[in-house]
């Protein structure tokens, strides 16, 4: 041990020097190409037949890498809650029987997995991208009547396009605001009371920071 | 470093993010079940036998409610049953129906873990200005209870005695529940009944004797 650090000390030495100045800067420029968002969004889902209401009660959490200047991926997680009421009224939950009750439905969703994004610019203070969104999805559909409740849970496959833009308001990026539109589907399917819900689909738009 | 510890932050708040529904938009009014055997025909009886009094289902033993609120409760299903075409008759024997009602209250407990705060609790301040809160320095449950109560008919087939496909068991071929949150106002709660007993009545189109 004491003859090859005799023989290789200089080397080593130098080695452990070039280190110790190069990780900084790698570390720099992979945090410069890292990037976090944290957006709010509103959603509205789309023939479901079982919350029909538009909300705000969302969020999307997305942590990107640029691996080219026009290219990015990520992964992403979000969730959003609608709820729409229903008056009073007879629900048929099989062919003889039949369930009279107001209710209160309550749709969450979550979906997480990868993400990635095309940057139709690269320069400038607006970069204008085109982004899907692939993975799973948590759903869990309540329907609230009376002092009771009837749930189900499912999983399914989920994808998500949209269209944002990144808006970097200083000149060193290091911090920007997203808005971005979105379309999602997934093939959850979930039956609550007498309503059948056979895939899920929704639009929205998010509006966040990113650093 | 500092952006990995904001993209930890959205998986603190899926946790508590989930936006709870209005439960205050429910009406509060009884929810009504009611099924049926489709091979029945309803239209082939005449006469019903209805007891008196209610089955009151309390754990182990059974008793009969009799007062001037389950007179009116019977009152009630004799209108409907009479409203089908039926004929209330005092002879069990003879009758082709036999209507049971029973009667079940509820309380239910529920048991909280993680430390005790109703709105209206006690407030610190009571103790002195100079406290800024209060805390359990131990794992507590504390327990809310809220009353429910169901008032059930059932319809009895008295026709097919000694019939031996049945084995001699008797077939209930319409089942009708009001249930729901029982608010201890015992007028207002007989009131629910009514209706729910109405609405029973009314989603069983099928119920009469000339169908």
């Amino acid at each position: 041990m004491g003859t090859i650090f005799q023989k290789y000390g200089k080397t080593i030495v130098l080695l452990l020097a070039a280190t110790v100045l190069t990780v900084p800067a790698s570390a720099r420029k992979y945090a410069d190409d890292m990037h976090v968002v944290i957006d709010w969004q509103m959603n509205a889902p789309l023939n479901s037949g079982f919350t029909n209401g538009i909300s705000g009660w969302g969020m999307n959490f997305e942590g990107f890498f640029d691996v080219t200047p026009n290219f990015s991926i990520g992964a992403f997680v979000n969730f959003h809650t609608n709820h729409d009421y229903f008056d009073r009224q007879a629900i048929p939950l099989s062919p003889t029987e039949t369930l009279t009750t107001d209710r209160q439905n309550s749709a969450f969703q979550l979906p997480f997995g990868l993400s990635g994004a095309v940057n139709f610019v690269n320069h400038g203070r607006f970069i204008p991208y085109f982004g899907v969104k692939t993975g799973a999805m948590f759903a869990r559909n309540t329907s609230y009547y009376n002092v009771y409740y009837a749930q189900d849970k499912s999983w399914g496959y989920y994808v998500s396009p949209e269209i944002g833009i990144r808006i970097y308001p200083a000149k060193k990026r290091h911090f920007g605001l997203h808005v971005a539109g979105f379309y999602n589907f997934a093939t959850n399917k979930s039956q609550v009371l007498s309503i059948d819900i056979d895939n899920q689909s929704n639009i929205g738009f998010r509006v966040g920071v990113f650093f | 470093m500092k952006k990995l510890f904001l993209f930890t932050i959205p998986l603190v708040l899926l946790a508590s993010c989930e936006k709870d529904p209005d439960m205050e938009n429910l009406d509060g009014d009884l929810a009504v079940y009611t099924d049926y055997a489709p091979d029945s025909d309803f239209g082939s009886f005449d006469t019903y036998y209805l007891p008196d009094s209610i089955l009151e289902v309390n754990g182990n033993r059974a008793t009969f409610w009799k007062d001037e609120n389950s007179d009116k409760i019977i009152s009630e299903i004799e209108s409907e049953m009479n409203g089908k075409g039926y004929t209330r008759t005092g002879d069990k024997e003879t009758a082709s129906l036999g209507i049971q009602v029973s009667y079940l209250a509820e309380n239910n407990r529920v048991i909280v873990d993680g430390g005790g705060w109703y709105p209206g609790w006690w407030d610190y301040s009571f103790w002195g200005p100079w406290w800024g809160g209060w805390y359990y320095p131990y794992t507590v449950s504390y327990t809310y209870s809220y009353a429910t109560h169901s008032l059930m008919i059932e319809m009895a087939d008295l026709q097919k005695k000694n019939d031996d496909e049945n084995k001699n068991r008797l077939p209930i071929i319409w089942f009708g529940e009001a249930y729901g949150f029982r608010y201890g106002n015992n007028r207002y709660d007989i009131n629910l009944i009514l209706d729910g007993i109405d609405q029973a009545f009314r989603q069983s189109d099928y119920l009469g004797k000339n169908k």
